[in-house]
């Protein structure tokens, strides 16, 4: 028998990384083909080879049994497979039916046939139960409609394969559920699915078979039946996870953050954080874990007075900071690693130099009056660069010519070494490699053992367990449980993210 | 190594303007030839018409002088990433602001009152960066189209104080002469180079220093390069745009009191030929670096000073140098993009 | 009333308004398709001139009117390569454009004429009454008799216009492109043709609108005679939301305002008065109507390829 889609053997190089290094995927038709890995692993890669947005360096893809070249997205197309991207790519000021058509437009005597088109989209709609309005503008739907927006995209091309990039990064637990009855829905119709995720619930929950990725390579292929999360997880790690890091034991000292019944303000309609209070005392790793979009963003804004509380109160030593400016709260002893580098992190730019006084700028060690002294700072950075063991040709060179973990260093020294009392680390170890990943580990630990106070929020619920004296789990802005991670088991955790834990404090 | 790399940026960052200055003047060399002119004698009687002598080269300086100004004010808020196309209205504002103080507060000392209508014009000019510094980080009105709509504002504003309350008798469109306490000395008599152009030179030092030496400075060009990082880590982001966006208008509004006050002697509506839009060409030119933008204003001045010697010596019309102004630019601006290209090192994966 | 309301009123708004909507149709075409157009003003110049010389060199006012199209064509192709092709930032690519355009015109206008004021009369599109339609009640009287052909295709190119926006594919993809362009490359939309296309037209617009100056109500070239009627289109184009219908409007509310300063000059309301009310009206409506009147989001940005 042949299959919708195979690719065999597939290999793509960028310069010297090995992106994709013989890989294979076999998906069998009217099925969810889950394919795992973790961040880097080739996914995304494969499924642009599959789209025909790369073109593989060697490897074979055939479709229906029949051997093709997908040389761009129109011939991917044409073979029926479609792909609904992480990041939409949807025109917000557009309706529903313009979105679905652009591209595709059904013309009759040169005009768009408007009505036409609505019907069809209605028609999609109502089949698989999307509740999709054809008039509405795209912008005003909630997330989890805009990606059905995206899906009716998909079978308006008439796909036979649609490939799914981490469609539940952005989702609601609710929305989550939604997608999967669509997606079973889809397969129920005689369509295939490639469902990408490096969410082993899901996986389990959705897959009937599955391709484990690492390091380009594909290292297992095994259907559902035959897996356990254990395994996959073993494959997809290389080892067996959720390995322990040692922490030292730790007394922790005074309270250094309080934060008591606070609500934020909400900013381009995100989750805001409502009626949220917690402590973390010198010493102290306060872990806070959600699914993304869960108000964690607000958190960390309202933090570090990047964004404005409507109600409630932050302490730092006791001393009211709610309503200070960013710069007078990191006079006060706050580091921030934001989670995202390139974006709010650094300039990249600007040479390291200027990047590594970013944030210490009003210092007064850095300053002569108004004017910046350039020798302190200068030599202030050549102390990161050698305690951080940072690789950069030199002070001058811009910032986006270091290697994403390099750039990861720059940010950790920069914000470590004025010794704060708190440091709030956001996806510290997002992107980055495994290397870095420990350094940055160590990092975080030996500030507990200083008496530093540290807030760590983070997607991965291995790091925050593995990192965390105490967690808590965000969901819909609000905490659904905060305590002893051990406390909990792992599927409870799961439960209150998915916000169906019961409150435990 | 480390020096190494510095001279060869600073080297490339030469190339560019240096080389779009050739292409322009290549262009230039074939259209004179079109015309049955010959290149050389038309270059030579430019270059002579700009240096020749004390009086053609204090000329030069002369028509240098705003540009400098408005070099400056265009780079200060093109370093915190935003475009004062408005450098134009705002030295109106400034031009006819100083007037009315030189004409008006006739019973200051000659100290203050040149002191007076130059603060005065300052602040004319800065008010009229402020209104679009304010819709833009209010009302998020992007900043090109508020100064953009402002220069005419201030065009038509300027052009009815003229006509209507400030007019000189006569049939020009111009007010009352200022009195001699406002005027800025003349250097080199019977050129109308004046202390407005050593002004205009310390403030090339003064904003290197502003720009690159200062905490101010610093947030500028962070807010300007990311916003975003620039709010992480504490700068006050509408601040340092609406501060930027002033201090450009000042210099706009100084430049302008360079005409009026050193000039002119008074306020001419309708005096200026695009001094503000060309300044964005000066700015491009002297790649948003004060030493550079001097001596791309210098270069400006040459042109303008030296074209009608060229249009006396040959039959090329002068407007030939308003043409290669304007294919600078665009060599400048795109030769950025290719030259980013070649040295582009990034491996993109 | 009838001074505040006359049909010589209202002639007078529309023959000031033209060269403004069509202007704003111009506007709209390019950044629509994502690119900033500062550089309407140096367009429409360039079709003035171009209009009356080839007007003046055939003897056929219509083929000066084709020749400032064509001009305009030109100019949009320089900005769509300089733009587009070399990545120069589009305002400065337009202010250069506008630069060029003032001293090109001077001194082709003094390699041909040896006058650098003023072309010699050139051959002008004569007015024209449109038989049966001049016969309804006040309509005709405004628009039909007696009227610029030159307005009268402006004013179809306003439906024209409104028609390719928003039920074509071309303007469906303009929208898009305009707003999203990264979601219409990924629809497979042909993104950098379609913006050569959008400026280009634009361009052409802008030469048509250019020769309504020189060869419409004028028969003459003068220096720098667009005198601010590209920028006060771009005026236009925003206060008219980017939309068609809404530019026309918008330009007819100005030149209205302006015919009516003419008309009433024995009330001596300063013309600089009326002049500003285009620009001050435009920033009136950015900042307090902000929610609603929002630039395409992507123009002016460079796509990332």
């Amino acid at each position: 028998m042949n299959f919708a889609l195979e690719a065999r053997g597939i290999k793509k190089y960028f310069g010297p990384v090995k992106a994709n290094d013989d890989l294979d995927l076999r998906l069998q038709r009217a099925t969810v083909h889950a394919v795992v890995g973790e961040n880097g692993a080739g996914k995304s890669t494969l499924m642009k080879i599959l789209y025909g947005i790369y073109q593989p360096d060697s490897g074979e893809i055939f479709v229906n049994g029949e051997p093709v070249t997908i040389g761009s997205p129109d011939v991917a197309h044409r073979l029926g497979i479609g792909m609904v991207h992480q990041h939409f790519t949807l025109v917000g000021p557009l309706s529903v039916t313009e979105n679905v058509i652009l591209g595709v437009e059904p013309c009759t005597r040169g005009l768009i046939d408007y009505k036409f088109a609505e019907q069809q989209v209605r028609e999609v709609s109502n089949r698989y139960n999307l509740t999709l309005e054809p008039t509405d503008i795209v912008e005003s739907l909630p997330v989890g409609l805009q990606q059905r927006v995206e899906i009716i995209k998909v079978l308006f091309r008439e796909a036979r394969i649609i490939i799914l990039d981490e469609p539940t990064a952005a989702l609601t637990p609710a929305e989550t559920s939604d997608l999967f009855r669509i997606i079973r829905d889809l397969v129920a119709d005689g369509r295939s699915v490639v469902f990408i995720t490096h969410k082993l619930n899901e996986v389990m929950e959705i897959a009937d078979d599955i391709t484990v990725i690492r390091d380009g390579r594909s290292v297992g292929s095994l259907t559902k039946d035959a897996a356990t999360e254990k395994e996959l997880a073993r494959l997809m790690v290389g080892r067996d996870v959720m390995f322990s890091i040692s922490k030292p034991e730790v007394t922790a000292g005074e309270v250094v953050l309080n934060v008591d019944n606070l609500t934020s303000e909400s900013v381009s309609g995100d989750q805001r954080i409502e009626n949220v209070s917690f402590s973390i005392r010198a010493g102290e790793i306060f872990g806070v874990v959600g699914v993304a979009g869960n108000g964690q963003d607000a958190l960390e804004e309202a933090v570090t007075g990047l964004r404005r509380a409507t109600q409630g109160r932050i302490e730092l030593m006791g001393k009211d900071i709610t309503g200070l400016s960013t710069a007078q709260i990191r006079a006060m002893g706050v580091a921030h690693i934001p989670a995202n580098r390139t974006a709010t992190g650094l300039v990249m730019d600007f040479p390291l130099s200027d990047n590594g006084l970013l944030g210490h700028q009003y210092r007064s060690i850095f300053r002569n009056g108004p004017f910046i002294n350039r020798k302190a700072v200068n030599e202030w950075i050549n102390r990161l660069i050698k305690d951080f063991n940072i690789k950069a040709p030199s002070l001058n060179a811009p910032a986006f010519t270091l290697s994403g973990g390099n750039q990861q260093k720059l940010i950790l020294a920069r914000e470590m070494v004025h010794e704060p009392r708190l440091l709030l680390a956001v996806q510290p170890t997002r992107g980055v490699d495994i290397a870095s990943i420990e350094m940055i580990h160590k990092a975080l630990i030996e500030a507990r053992s200083r008496g530093v106070a540290i807030l760590l929020i983070s997607n991965e619920l291995d790091e925050i367990l593995s990192l965390s004296d105490r967690i808590a789990v965000v969901y819909s802005g609000r905490i659904a449980g905060i305590g002893d991670p051990a406390s909990f088991t792992v599927e409870e955790i799961g439960l209150m993210m998915a916000g169906a834990g019961k409150e435990v404090v | 190594m480390k020096s190494g790399m510095k001279q060869d940026s600073a080297f490339r960052a030469m190339v560019a303007p240096l080389l779009s200055v050739v292409g322009a003047f290549l262009v230039g060399t074939v259209i004179i030839g079109l015309l049955g002119e010959d290149p050389l004698v038309a270059y030579a009687a430019l270059i002579n018409g700009a240096l020749g002598d004390v009086q053609a080269l204090a000329n030069t300086l002369q028509k240098a002088t705003p540009y400098i100004f408005g070099g400056l004010a265009v780079m200060i808020a093109s370093k915190c990433g935003m475009f004062n196309i408005g450098v134009e209205g705002q030295m109106y504002v400034g031009a006819m602001a100083a007037a009315w103080a030189g004409f008006t507060l006739t019973y200051l000392g000659r100290g203050a009152h040149i002191i007076a209508a130059l603060l005065i014009a300052g602040i004319a000019g800065g008010i009229w960066s402020f209104v679009p510094a304010i819709l833009k980080v209010r009302f998020g009105v992007n900043e090109v189209i508020g100064t953009l709509m402002l220069n005419y504002i201030a065009y038509s504003l300027t052009g009815y104080l003229t006509v209507y309350v400030f007019k000189e008798p006569g049939v020009m469109p111009q007010t009352v002469k200022i009195a001699d306490t406002a005027a800025l000395s003349l250097l080199v008599p019977p050129s109308r180079l004046n202390t407005g152009f050593l002004i205009s030179i310390a403030l090339v030092a003064v904003t290197y220093v502003l720009v690159y030496r200062t905490l101010w400075g610093y947030n500028l060009r962070t807010t300007g390069a990311n916003p975003a990082a620039a709010r992480y880590s504490g700068v006050n982001v509408s601040f340092m745009r609406i501060s930027a966006l002033l201090v450009s208008g000042v210099l706009a509004g100084l430049m302008g009191a360079e005409r009026s006050l050193g000039v002119y002697s008074r306020f001419i509506s309708s005096f200026s030929p695009g001094y503000g839009f060309t300044s964005i060409a000066v700015s491009l030119l002297g790649r948003d670096n004060p030493f550079g933008i001097l001596i791309a204003a210098i270069f400006f001045g040459i042109l303008e000073a030296g074209g009608p010697a060229m249009s006396i010596a040959t039959e090329v019309p002068r407007e030939l140098l308003s043409i290669l102004q304007a294919i600078i630019i665009i060599f400048v601006a795109s030769g950025a993009y290719i030259s980013k290209m070649l040295s582009d090192r990034r491996v993109s994966v | 009333m009838s001074r505040f309301l006359s049909i010589e009123l209202i002639r007078s708004c529309i023959r000031i308004a033209t060269p403004l909507w069509i202007g704003a149709l111009a506007g709209i075409f390019s950044e629509r398709s994502g690119v900033v157009n500062i550089a309407l003003e140096g367009m429409m110049l360039a079709g003035a001139f171009g209009g009356a010389v080839v007007s003046l060199c055939s003897g056929q006012a219509w083929i000066g009117v084709l020749a400032a199209i064509m001009t305009g064509i030109a100019c949009g192709l320089f900005h769509a390569v300089v733009s587009l092709r070399c990545r120069t930032n589009q305002v400065i690519s337009g202010v250069a454009i506008n630069m060029l355009m003032s001293g090109l015109t001077i001194f082709l206008m003094q390699i041909l004429f040896g006058n650098k004021a003023q072309s010699p009369t050139a051959p002008r599109v004569l007015e024209v009454t449109i038989p049966w339609f001049d016969k309804i009640p006040i309509i005709g009287r405004i628009i039909f008799e007696d009227v610029s052909p030159i307005t009268l295709i402006g004013l179809l190119l306003v439906v024209v216009t409104h028609i390719i926006l928003y039920y074509t594919r071309w303007g469906l993809r303009m929208r898009a492109i305009s707003e999203n362009p990264q979601a219409a490359i990924a629809a497979g939309v042909h993104v950098h043709k379609l913006q050569y296309l959008g400026v280009i037209t634009s361009g052409a617009l802008a030469g048509f609108a250019g020769s309504f100056l020189s060869i419409g109500v004028l028969d003459v070239f003068t220096k720098n005679m667009t005198a601010g009627r590209g920028f006060m289109s771009l005026a236009v184009m925003i206060f008219g939301r980017w939309k068609p219908f809404g530019s026309l409007a918008a330009s007819l509310f100005f030149g209205y305002a302006m015919a009516l300063q003419i008309s009433l000059q024995e009330w001596q309301v300063p013309p600089q008065f009326v002049e500003m009310i285009p620009y001050f009206a435009t920033l009136v409506v950015l900042a307090f109507v902000s929610g609603k009147v929002r630039p395409p989001a992507a123009t002016g940005k460079l796509i990332d390829r």
